[in-house]
C-alpha cells in the first residue's frame, strides 16, 4: 500500500547520458565501421584519381570529369555502410546475446537503448562529411 | 522444526483481504502460477510466499521449472495464470515500479564485449536512485583490478561476479539470483555467499535459484523443492532433510550398561539399535544432547559420539527420486 506510493517510476536521467556514451564508445571501438566506411571509399577515391580517363572532363557529364560525378556516390555510399553496420549491427548483437533481456529487468525503458543509437551514431556520421 | 510448521502452510485457503494484510510483511507472494509453452507444462500450481529480509532458495534440477518461474516472476514472461506480488506490485501491471525494486541476475545474460568494467558498472548504477556503494562489491567479489579490462577478456567465473554485482548494484529490496555460483571456484563461490549474507542484513530478500544444495544448506532461510513444474516441498534445509531421513542419527560407544528404555522414553528419540558394542540412536532436534544428558541420569558417559545428520540432497533424491510428487506429505 504505502510503498507503492513511495516508489516513483522515474528513471535518473543521467541514466540516458550514459547510454549514449557508452554506445558512443562502443561505436568508436568497431573498427570494422571504420575499414568498410572510410577506408574503402578512401582507396577507390585515389584508385579513381590516378585513372588518367577518369579526370578528362565530358560533355555528357554536363563538362564534369568521372571522378568528380563519383565524388557524391561515394558519399552515398559511406553514409549507408555507415549506417548499416552502426545501427543493425549492435542491436541484433545486443537481442542475441541477452543484452537487451538484462536491460529490460532494469528500470530503463528499452526504448532509451534506441533512442541512444543516435546521438552516438551521429558523429560518425558528421565526421564523414 | 516449529518452522518447518510455519513453512508448512503458507495459503491455505487465502482470502483477498489477507492478502492486502500480508502484504507489507511478504515481499514475493506467488499463488497458483502456471506457465506452459505449446503443450509442455513447465510450471504447475506453484505457491510459496518469501517474507522479507528472507534468503529464499528454489532447488531443483536442470529444466525443473526454475528459470521460468523466476522470470515470470520479474516480468520477462507473462504466467498463463496465477498471480505473483513483489512488495504488492504486479510485475505485469506495474512492470516499471517492479523493475526498480528488484534487482536480477539472470542465467543467460551478457553486456558488450567492447565496455570496459567500470563503464557497465557506471551506466548500471545511474539507472537506480539509490546505487549501492559499487566499489565495495567489487572489492569483495575480487573484481578490483578488472575494472580497466574489456567484458569479452573477463573469464567465466569474472563474468559471472560481474553479473552478480549488477544485480546488487541498484540496492533494491529484492534481489533474483539465477544460478548465480554456477562456474564459481570454491573460494570465489565462499565469497559471493559471504556477499550474499551481507546484502540480507542490510534488509535486502534474497530469491536464489540454484540446483547447487551446498548453496542452499548454507545460504538459504528456507526452500523449496521444484521438480518437474511442482513444489514437491517446502521448509527449512534442516527440516527438509531431517523430514526425508526420518531424523538425524546418534552413534556412540556406551562407557557401561543401560536400559533401552531409557532412551526410547525420551521424546526426540524414535529408535535404537545396536551395532556391535556401538548404540544407533534415531532421532529429532537436539538428539545428541537429550540422550548424553539422559545417559548421565544413570551415570553412563556416551563415548566416541558421531552425528550424521542427512542432508538436503537426501532429502532431495527421496522426495523427487520417487516421481510421485502425490505421495509426498507436501503436496
Amino acid at each position: 500500500m504505502s510503498l507503492s506510493v513511495l516508489v516513483q517510476p522515474r528513471v535518473p536521467r543521467a541514466a540516458f547520458g550514459k547510454i549514449v556514451r557508452n554506445e558512443a564508445r562502443l561505436a568508436g571501438r568497431q573498427s570494422s565501421g571504420l575499414i568498410v566506411g572510410v577506408g574503402i571509399p578512401l582507396a577507390l577515391l585515389i584508385i579513381f584519381g590516378e585513372i588518367p580517363v577518369f579526370r578528362q572532363s565530358s560533355a555528357s557529364l554536363g563538362g564534369l570529369s568521372a571522378f568528380d560525378v563519383y565524388i557524391p556516390i561515394l558519399i552515398a555510399f559511406v553514409i549507408g555502410v555507415m549506417a548499416l553496420t552502426y545501427l543493425p549491427g549492435p542491436l541484433v548483437s545486443y537481442r542475441e546475446q541477452g543484452i537487451l533481456r538484462r536491460l529490460s529487468t532494469t528500470p530503463v525503458p528499452p526504448s532509451w537503448v534506441l533512442a541512444a543509437q543516435r546521438p552516438s551514431g551521429e558523429p560518425s556520421g558528421v565526421v564523414v562529411r | 522444526m516449529n518452522t518447518l510448521l510455519r513453512a508448512k502452510a503458507p495459503h491455505s485457503g487465502t482470502a483477498p483481504r489477507q492478502l492486502n494484510e500480508t502484504a507489507s510483511k511478504q515481499a514475493v507472494e506467488i499463488e497458483h502460477l502456471r506457465k506452459t509453452y505449446g503443450t509442455l507444462v513447465a510450471v504447475d500450481d506453484v505457491s510459496f510466499s518469501v517474507a522479507e529480509g528472507e534468503i529464499f532458495g528454489i532447488l531443483g534440477p536442470n529444466g525443473a521449472g526454475k528459470t521460468t518461474m523466476v522470470e515470470c516472476a520479474i516480468g520477462l514472461r507473462t504466467p498463463d495464470s496465477g498471480t505473483i506480488r513483489l512488495m504488492g506490485l504486479d510485475p505485469q501491471a506495474d512492470r516499471d515500479k517492479v523493475h526498480e525494486i528488484v534487482g536480477v541476475q539472470l542465467q543467460e545474460s551478457s553486456f558488450p564485449a567492447k565496455l570496459r568494467v567500470g563503464e557497465i558498472l557506471d551506466m548500471y548504477q545511474s539507472f537506480y536512485r539509490e546505487p549501492a556503494d559499487v566499489t565495495e562489491l567489487i572489492d569483495v567479489l575480487g573484481l578490483e583490478s578488472k575494472r580497466k579490462d574489456y567484458y569479452r577478456s573477463l573469464s567465466g567465473g569474472q563474468r559471472q561476479r560481474l553479473s552478480v554485482v549488477l544485480a546488487l548494484i541498484g540496492q533494491t529490496k529484492i534481489a533474483v539470483l539465477d544460478e548465480m555460483t554456477t562456474g564459481l571456484d570454491p573460494q570465489a563461490r565462499r565469497d559471493t555467499w559471504d556477499l550474499i549474507e551481507r546484502v540480507r542484513d542490510r534488509g535486502v530478500t534474497i530469491v536464489l535459484v540454484t540446483h547447487f544444495m551446498e548453496e542452499a544448506e548454507r545460504l538459504c532461510d528456507r526452500v523449496a523443492l521444484i521438480d518437474s513444474g511442482h513444489v514437491v516441498a517446502l521448509g527449512t534445509p534442516a527440516g527438509l532433510a531431517a523430514r526425508a531421513s526420518g531424523g538425524k542419527q546418534v552413534r556412540f560407544l556406551p562407557s557401561g550398561h543401560f536400559d533401552d528404555g531409557l532412551l526410547t522414553a525420551l521424546p526426540e528419540v524414535t529408535a535404537i539399535h545396536h551395532d556391535g558394542h556401538q548404540v544407533v540412536v534415531t532421532g529429532t532436534g537436539e538428539l545428541a544432547n537429550a540422550v548424553i544428558i539422559a545417559l548421565d541420569t544413570v551415570g553412563v558417559t556416551a563415548l566416541d559420539v558421531q552425528l550424521d545428520s542427512s542432508t538436503l540432497e537426501d532429502a532431495f533424491v527421496r522426495l523427487t527420486g520417487k516421481h510421485l510428487h502425490g505421495e509426498g506429505e507436501q503436496p
